[in-house]
């Protein structure tokens, strides 16, 4: 119980800079959408005469916008490494928007509410579902933008990606799983990723501070677009490489997995150095 | 004895904070820290209040030895630097959240707190609006609201005018005619002996002196 009146001491806490990181965000998922419009526009424009092409715009075209994502780097490839723009600016502006208010709220208004809440596992576990809560409104934001596109295109609210999309947004240059693309286990994936992500950086700003935990979640993006080794969880959240767009692409229940393990020893090794940590706030910087 | 500092020892990369501190607090009895800045007052009610843990030694606040059977001891008011609220409330409004996650009091004990420490129940202004001494007056009335056992109040009368200065006195004299146990830190030498039956001096993290003023905070 008194984890949910921490949690409720968060979102209080939180109200105002959530909101203004949730703006920038969708700020951001607007102006990607229009990129994403404009190339699809300009690779129309230069098909040959005789071609056709059936984009719809649908929810799930929209999303590529933000997770196409890349493939990863081959030293050697005659074709230049990709950075997914758009996908680096979403989480990034998810990592640096969540960095900051839990290990800080321990020097002001979170240090009172630890206190009162008498219990360090559980003021804990509130910041555990704040991030997660906090990476969902995220996610929420941009599935949201995408939508109100979708609509204005006329298209609804089918997840369906167009064949046609993939091929004019120049997608992966590799081989393409047979259609329907489906984007809604995949966004699903996003969502976990992300949270993922948000409960690996909390751990690490409890364990060092809020700037190193950004900074190794920037490292861990640039890591996952670069490449797929271990560190790479995050390119989960690639279309481009994900098992239901491309043929060689992860699985579900593969992503599920190590994001579920990544999560889940994130939280426990926060908590652990939260609850052996010998000084909170401002003796930290003695 | 409701607070019983044993031995405590506190050094923070490599810096001794504290060294061989011991000191008790009865229930009923106001006791001062004195000592210059950086002697180490605030480290030692940081270390009281749990959210530090000694390197040696012990801290017993109500029976309990804080970071061994109770992460923080379970009935203690708290001002220790300047206090913090979330800026986008009213002072009310931010007591209310407060003591929502103990559930203990209810709204008519957060007025009656708010009116004893001279703030107004129906002011609309946001925390962020309060003056310095409205805060620290905030920060007595959520330290005092649960009518907590211990009561550690680290420089209380910061940015307190006179008037402010007075309503302290009131505020600690009554903590301590309920029972409280009320060790606090003040920099005014003259309010401290008057209200404080006993004043341990610290002086680079070791108590150099400690003087007992029978009956005079009664006065």
């Amino acid at each position: 119980m008194r984890c949910l009146r921490c949690l409720a001491m968060d979102v209080l806490a939180t109200l105002r800079s959530t909101g203004m990181w949730l703006t920038a965000c969708a700020f951001c998922c607007v102006l990607m959408l229009i990129a994403l419009r404009l190339e699809v526009g300009m690779a129309l424009a230069g098909v040959d005469d005789g071609m056709t092409f059936d984009v719809a715009f649908t929810l799930g075209d929209y999303l590529l916008g933000y997770f196409a994502g890349c493939v990863p780097f081959t030293d050697g490839d005659d074709r230049a490494f990709a950075p997914p723009v758009g996908w680096f600016v979403f989480f990034l502006l998810l990592v640096v928007g969540l960095a900051r208010y839990p290990r800080e709220s321990l020097c002001g208004f979170g240090q009172q509410v630890l206190i009162a809440c008498g219990n360090r596992w559980a003021w804990w576990w509130a910041k555990c579902v704040w991030v997660a809560g906090s990476v969902l409104l995220f996610c929420t934001t941009a599935l949201l933008v995408a939508l109100l596109f979708s609509l204005i295109a006329g298209s609804g609210l089918s997840w369906s990606v167009s064949p046609d999309m993939l091929y004019l947004i120049d997608f992966p240059w590799q081989e393409l799983k047979g259609a329907p693309y489906d984007a809604l286990p995949f966004m699903g994936t996003v969502a976990v990723v992300a949270i993922s992500l948000g409960l690996f950086q909390l751990c690490l700003s409890f364990l060092f501070d809020a700037v190193a935990g950004v900074g190794a979640s920037a490292g861990l993006l640039v890591a996952s677009a670069f490449g797929v080794g271990p560190i790479g969880f995050c390119s989960f959240s690639m279309a481009a490489r994900c098992g239901a767009f491309v043929a060689d692409g992860w699985l579900l229940a593969e992503a599920l997995a190590v994001c579920g393990i990544i999560a889940l020893a994130s939280m426990l090794v926060g908590g652990i150095e939260f609850n052996r940590r010998r000084c909170f706030g401002s003796e930290d910087s003695l | 004895m409701s607070i019983e500092v044993t031995h405590v020892t506190k050094r923070i990369r490599g810096v001794t904070i504290l060294d061989d501190v011991s000191l008790s607090v009865s229930n009923g009895a106001i006791v001062a820290i004195a000592g210059p800045n950086g002697s180490g007052k605030t480290m030692l009610m940081r270390l009281i209040a749990g959210l530090i843990t000694p390197d040696e030694g012990s801290i017993v606040v109500d029976g309990a030895t804080v970071g061994i059977d109770r992460a923080f001891p379970e009935s203690m008011g708290i001002l220790i630097e300047s206090p913090q609220f979330l800026s986008a409330y009213t002072g009310r409004t931010n007591l209310h959240f407060l003591a929502s996650i103990r559930d203990k009091v209810g709204g008519e004990a957060i007025d009656k707190v708010l009116e004893e420490v001279g703030l107004r129940k129906d002011d609309k202004r946001p925390f962020r609006k309060y003056s310095l001494g409205m805060k620290q007056r905030l920060g007595l009335a959520a330290a005092v609201m649960e009518s907590p056992s211990v009561l550690l109040l680290d420089e209380p009368s910061n940015a307190l005018d006179r008037d402010g200065v007075r309503m302290l006195r009131r505020l600690i004299l009554k903590e301590r005619e309920r029972g409280a146990a009320v060790l606090w830190a003040c920099h005014d030498r003259e309010l401290m002996e008057s209200l404080s039956d006993e004043v341990y001096y610290l002086a680079e993290g070791r108590i150099d002196g400690h003087e007992v003023f029978a009956g005079r905070g009664l006065s």
